[in-house]
């Protein structure tokens, strides 16, 4: 719906610009407390944190300490959680839920305790598979269009009338500066040293922060057939070199499908008349003393399956793919290197802000060749860590 | 010289006085015989034209008098003759009295008091060639009973000069000391004032304005012609009913009738009564492009948008840009705020009648016009002397302009709309006229969807159809009877994902009879009453997959049928001048009806799926449940002096129809529901107070002044995020809480003169709270808290600026403050995201609203006879080009929550229009 106030409006009325950024002043901040809990069935330490919402204008949320959280399963089985840094807690042990038990999760902070429903946990469900296609989709704000590899996942559950589901997705994929740092400013001896480890190639990991679910509900097969994951734009693209996609696929209750739902219209909003009254959703955990004082977060129990896929670029090249490494368009040689004496930097070491030693400005080994650091440098983008199941 | 071709028709027709009819004896004689016989007799001569004596009769006893005088007394007695005699000459005068001694020669020089007698003077009559009407002196009476200083009455009826269809409505005045009246549906006035000298003045919505002259002796009869304004004249056109304001007991009501509409600038050039009437007091629309209105805190849904009687389920093309109501089509429209009259009911807080106009039955025209977005065209005429007929249509050219846009996403996308209206009328006799009207329009909408929860197809359409008859059972008994049906759907397509395509259809339905009785029964009282029912049939939603690729199982939300009865009566009393009383009462009766599968709930919990217990079910017309009860309508008028009055108001008002609209504007997917076992009807108890004062004079100034309270039962809200396009258990979102508006309504309009229109300054309020034992159905803590839809200060007011009758200027106004908003006062982490967290429900507010629309009216020649009249029309929407903002929303995007505001018309919109007329 949205789309058409979006296209069809601008263009019938002549109208550019409808949607612009809006300098808003933030409002005075109320502060709640969070319940981020899951349970599943991997044999894992699970977690659960506990934080208060915070500021439009802050940047971190403020961890919640010194509570006591538990977490019961039906039958007898209690796990204390402990809190191993601020606003984390853990089983002490790996733990791993049954499929079919229910759960619950108590907290008690200082003011008050909260209580989850009891949650059954769900079946996992294997991913059949996870594909990426080359196409060509709209910008989603302004109508321009890009291309780039959209992946997908199907799947398919024989053993229940219809699932549902949420997706984490974690993307890891090599980092190469173009001009990578060979050498080492050593201030005491004044002088450049080689590097032992090479920071040319680096592996960012990047998960996804957005909330993905989706129901087969109302359908005649409970399948799950291009349900769109990322876009990988080829412009910018992080497909450049080695990629991977990691999927984990929840299998979670109606209740939770029903919460994350609502929470993502809550945090979407197109302007238009398709959009739905904002305002607070309640989840499964409760204050028990004053059950009209908001909570916020939900306790997850959910069976899990993960698959992880590696791509190259190549795969898609038949089809068009021509990705364009930023790295490449905005470290141009010509413009930012440098040619300077050792001396100058004895000098004045503030001339290496920002830069790296690119390479000896051979025949002359007392001069170097400075470039800046986001060319020469991987590690500011990811860790030189490979992950460990590329292989 | 248009006023030449004016033809005026004056009678000084039979007096009204019994007198004048006096039955003529047997033994009558030819008035001509008579004077023959009374030469002879006295040997005198008479003079006299031929034309004033044909036709007399006199009673042969008049002969039997032995003096001449007496002779010519008797004679002329009851006739408008007079006479003089010198020496042997006797002279007949028609309608003149000769004074032997002038007045001025009696004069006593130290009074003036008897200015009056100059009229005796002067009682000359005036050439008629080469003067205009408006020179003329017209007598209207009997010269003979005139008694100085004494009241008389003019009746007369009033018509149009070429049709001479009567003309209702006209408001008919002198001005000192101001004394008015208005026609009645037959043009029929009367009229009492100081005789002597008098200049009456005749003011109508469609004519041109004009006066007479006139010289009133005694009770008398004139008629006058008037001429309608055949052209467009762009001017605010004096209400022919302003005085009603003071006079009629009504409160609360406007009418906009198709002149309006050349006064206020239109969007894109697209006339719009529904628009037009955003423009005077008390109603109020959220923003550009938002469909629906709301009407003294009314929500958008509680306005009743009647075409020749039967509803309109949706009033929007395009998304609430323009109304479905094509204006060529249309006649006027009453909107009603407040005492609602008892013969409409169904929904809260307005009714928008809305009437097509009769078509012409002189001969065939045709008119249209060329705009922008859309071009209509209207043929109209007579089929033979009884039977005349009226079609017309409106469409858009977007789909060629989305076409036009090559290599670009919007390539495949489509926007159109169309409208056609035409109806039938049928003079079957003078007592019985039947109509019919129908109706269509579609709207349709193709898109290109790429992400989730996005809509790819979307169409709606409307359709009417009303047959209704007319019948005179006596002067004193008025019957109207009506059958209507009415039909709105829409589709929704859905085909993102291939897997899940689908596409939902929807539709409501409502057939409805009604019978409406107006009686007469004496001066000072007249009913009104009838009964209405009408069969409502929904289908809340019908769901089928969409291509082959589609695994979607078909699915239905149960049907919805509903009976709404109503009978009504009302009475207008009016004991004096002085007092009116209009006390109505409705009797609503609404049976929820089978086949339905009611959901139970746990007794006394929340309704949610959880508490979901199983289903009752109800077999085909069986009463699921019954909701009734009494709706008084009570207005009231005292008036203060001549041209002020007081009127203080009543009026409940139930609804069993629900838009189930989950945001503060209407769109067009918002999904009609009936009451049901789970959701309550609404109900309004509106209480009002108003003050209305005109000032005559030179030019009229109309004032008022209009309090309100409502207080509103079961006022329809939802749960956060709530289902509400595709819901079986549409209760599990819906929230029913206690509502209250109130407000004050100013308002000052100058109707006549060059320079014209109105202001209006609204203040109004409009909240609701929603509190309740469980935690989930409360919002805001169980406080009040206001609608998306409150706007406490609302100004709008139009000024018309007429530089030559060919030329005029508009200037269009509007503030209004801005419509609250739920804002994110934080944000919270979960689950790797940021998530927003909201401010209680409406806590803040947009920024205000104004806006400045120009437009310019250049009409073609004023030549009647000229084949085609044509106008040129111009206007500016937004002259100021300021950015409103229409929304501000919040998105979390890479884990960021970033602002956005949607404002619609951000700059100036300039629109040209053609319009024409043969």
């Amino acid at each position: 719906m949205k789309k058409i106030l979006l296209y069809v409006l601008p263009i019938v009325f002549f109208c550019g610009s409808c949607i612009e950024p809006y300098d808003f002043e933030v409002p005075s901040t109320t502060q709640l407390l969070v319940i981020d809990a899951s349970f599943t069935n991997e044999l894992k330490v699970q977690e659960v944190y506990l934080s208060l919402s915070y500021g439009l204008d802050a940047s971190e949320p403020q961890p919640v300490s010194g509570a006591s959280v538990v977490i019961r399963e039906e039958g007898g089985r209690v796990f204390n959680l402990v809190e191993i840094m601020a606003g984390t807690y853990q089983t002490p042990d790996p733990v791993a839920g049954t499929v079919g038990l229910q759960y619950q999760l108590e907290v008690t902070t200082e003011n008050a305790t909260y209580a989850s429903g009891f949650e059954t946990m769900q079946a996992p469900v294997p991913i059949e598979s996870i594909y990426g296609r080359y196409t060509t989709k709209a910008s989603n704000s302004d109508g321009s269009v890009a291309n780039g590899i959209q992946f997908f996942v199907d799947t398919k559950n024989e053993q229940s009338a219809y699932s549902n589901y949420r997706y984490a997705i974690e993307e890891d994929y090599e980092v190469r500066v173009p001009y990578p740092s060979l050498y080492e400013y050593a201030p005491n001896d004044q002088w450049y040293i080689k590097r032992e480890e090479s920071i040319a190639i680096c592996y960012q990991n990047r998960p996804s922060n957005e909330i993905r679910v989706v129901t087969t509900s109302g359908l005649s097969a409970n399948r799950i057939e291009q349900y769109a994951l990322v876009f990988v734009e080829e412009y910018n693209s992080p497909l450049n070199y080695k990629y991977s996609l990691t999927l984990r696929q929840f299998s979670i209750s109606d209740q939770a499908y029903q919460y994350y739902k609502l929470l993502k219209q809550n945090n979407e909003s197109s302007g238009g008349f398709a959009d739905k009254q904002k305002g607070f959703i309640a989840g499964n955990i409760t204050n028990i003393e004053d059950p009209s004082a908001p909570v916020l977060g939900y306790f997850e129990v959910a069976g899990v399956t993960e698959r992880y896929e590696i791509y190259l670029p190549t795969q898609w090249q038949a089809d068009g793919f021509s990705p364009v490494d930023p790295l490449n368009r905005s470290c141009n040689y010509n413009v930012e290197a440098d040619t300077i004496p050792m001396t100058d930097i004895n000098s004045n070491p503030a001339l290496l802000n920002g830069k790296n030693i690119y390479q000896l400005a051979f025949p002359f080994t007392n001069q170097v060749i400075l470039m800046p650091i986001n060319c020469t440098d991987c590690t500011i983008y990811g860790s030189l860590t490979k992950p460990d199941f590329w292989n | 010289m248009k006023y030449t071709l004016f033809i005026w028709i004056i009678f000084f027709a039979k007096p009204l006085l019994a007198q004048i009819e006096a039955p003529i004896e047997k033994d009558s004689i030819n008035m001509l015989d008579c004077i023959q016989a009374i030469e002879r007799k006295f040997e005198v001569q008479v003079k006299y034209k031929t034309s004033w004596v044909e036709g007399l009769k006199v009673s042969k006893k008049a002969l039997d008098t032995p003096t001449l005088n007496k002779t010519m007394q008797a004679v002329t007695n009851g006739t408008k003759l007079s006479f003089h005699q010198i020496d042997n000459e006797v002279f007949l005068f028609h309608n003149t009295i000769i004074i032997l001694n002038p007045a001025f020669a009696q004069r006593n020089p130290t009074s003036h008091q008897k200015v009056v007698d100059d009229i005796v003077l002067f009682n000359r009559e005036t050439p008629t060639e080469g003067n205009t009407v408006h020179n003329q002196l017209f007598k209207v009476g009997n010269v003979k009973n005139y008694q100085r200083g004494q009241k008389n009455t003019v009746v007369g009826y009033i018509k149009e000069k070429d049709s001479k269809e009567p003309v209702e409505g006209v408001f008919v005045f002198i001005q000192k000391p101001l004394i008015g009246t208005s026609t009645d549906a037959n043009g029929f006035y009367t009229l009492t004032i100081p005789n002597g000298p008098q200049t009456l003045e005749f003011q109508s919505v469609n004519m041109t304005n004009t006066s007479r002259k006139i010289m009133l002796y005694s009770d008398g009869k004139l008629d006058v012609d008037m001429e309608v304004d055949v052209i467009a004249l762009n001017t605010v056109v004096v209400r022919a009913d302003r005085e009603e304001n003071v006079t009629s007991t009504q409160m609360g009501m406007t009418k906009i009738d198709t002149k309006t509409l050349e006064v206020v600038p239109a969007l894109l050039g697209e006339k719009d009564l529904v628009k037009v009437a955003t423009t005077t007091a008390g109603v109020q629309n959220i923003g550009e492009g938002s469909a629906g209105l709301n009407i003294r805190g009314g929500k958008a849904d509680q306005n009743l948008f009647l075409l020749d009687g039967t509803t309109v389920y949706n009033t929007n093309h395009f998304f609430g840009f323009f109304s479905v109501f094509n204006s060529d089509a249309l006649s006027g429209m009453n909107l009603y705020k407040s005492g609602i009259p008892a013969e409409f009911g169904g929904r809260l807080s307005s009714v928008f009648d809305i009437k097509t106009k009769d078509p012409e039955t002189e001969k065939i025209s045709v008119n249209g016009g060329i705009g922008v977005v859309t071009s209509r065209l209207m043929v109209e005429g007579p089929i033979n002397k009884k039977l005349s007929f009226m079609v017309g249509g409106r469409a858009t050219y977007s789909d060629l302009v989305l076409n036009l846009l090559k290599d670009s996403p919007l390539k495949n996308n489509k926007a159109s709309f169309y409208d056609l209206v035409g109806k039938m009328k049928y003079a079957i006799n003078k007592n019985n006229t039947l109509t019919a009207t129908g109706y269509y329009s579609k709207d349709n909408f193709q898109i290109q969807s790429d992400t989730l929860l996005d809509y790819s197809n979307f169409s709606y359409s409307n359709a009417l159809a009303n047959l209704n008859w007319k019948h005179t059972f006596n002067n004193n008994l008025f019957a109207d009877f009506q059958v209507s049906w009415s039909d709105y759907q829409y589709g929704i397509g859905y085909d993102v994902l291939p897997t899940q395509a689908f596409d939902i259809n929807y539709s409501v339905n409502e057939t409805r009879v009604a019978a409406k009785f107006d009686h007469y029964i004496q001066e000072k009282l007249s009913l009104k009453y009838g009964v209405e029912a009408r069969m409502i049939r929904v289908n809340p939603g019908d769901k089928a997959p969409l291509g082959s690729a589609s695994l979607l199982v078909p699915d239905k939300i149960q049907d919805e049928k509903g009976l709404d009865a109503a009978p009504y009566i009302a009475a207008n009393f009016s004991p004096s001048q002085k007092v009116s009383f209009d006390l109505g009462l409705r009797y609503s009766l609404f049976y929820v009806l089978g086949p339905s599968e009611v959901s139970q709930y746990q007794p006394g919990a929340a309704k949610n799926e959880n508490t979901f217990i199983g289903t009752q079910s109800f077999g085909d017309n069986e009463v699921v449940k019954t909701y009734h009860g009494p709706e008084i309508r009570f207005t009231s008028r005292l008036s203060v002096s001549d041209n002020s009055s007081i009127k203080l108001g009543y009026s409940k008002t139930r609804q069993n129809t629900h838009l189930i609209m989950n945001a503060a504007s209407v769109a067009p997917t918002d999904i009609w529901r009936l009451s049901s076992a789970h959701i309550q009807p609404q109900v309004a108890d509106q209480f009002s107070l108003g003050w209305y004062k005109n000032f005559y004079g030179a030019k009229v100034w109309e004032t008022s002044a209009e309090l309100y309270y409502k207080d509103i039962q079961n006022l329809m809200d939802f749960k956060t995020g709530a289902e509400t396009q595709f819901n079986n258990r549409i209760e599990t979102g819906v929230l029913q809480g206690q509502g209250r508006a109130y407000g004050l309504e100013l308002s000052v309009k100058k109707s006549s003169g060059w320079l014209t229109g109105w202001f209006n300054y609204t203040y109004s309020r409009s909240e609701i709270q929603l509190d309740s034992e469980h935690p989930e159905e409360v919002v805001n803590g169980g406080k009040y808290y206001p609608t998306g839809y409150d706007k406490p200060h609302f100004i709008n007011s139009i000024t018309n600026y007429k530089f030559t009758r060919r030329f005029s200027f508009t200037l269009n106004l509007v503030y209004g403050t801005g419509v609250p908003i739920t804002y994110p006062e934080g944000k919270w982490s979960f689950k790797s995201s940021e998530n927003l967290l909201y401010s209680d429900r409406n806590e803040y507010r947009l920024p205000d609203y104004f806006r400045m629309d120009i437009g310019f009216n250049i009409e073609g020649s004023h030549k009647k006879k000229k084949l085609a009249h044509s106008s040129w029309n111009f206007s500016i929407y937004n002259v100021l080009g300021r950015d409103n903002i229409y929304s501000i929303f919040f998105k979390v995007e890479q884990g960021q929550v970033n602002a956005y505001k949607m404002s619609v018309f951000s700059y100036p919109v300039p629109t040209i229009t053609y319009n024409f007329k043969f």
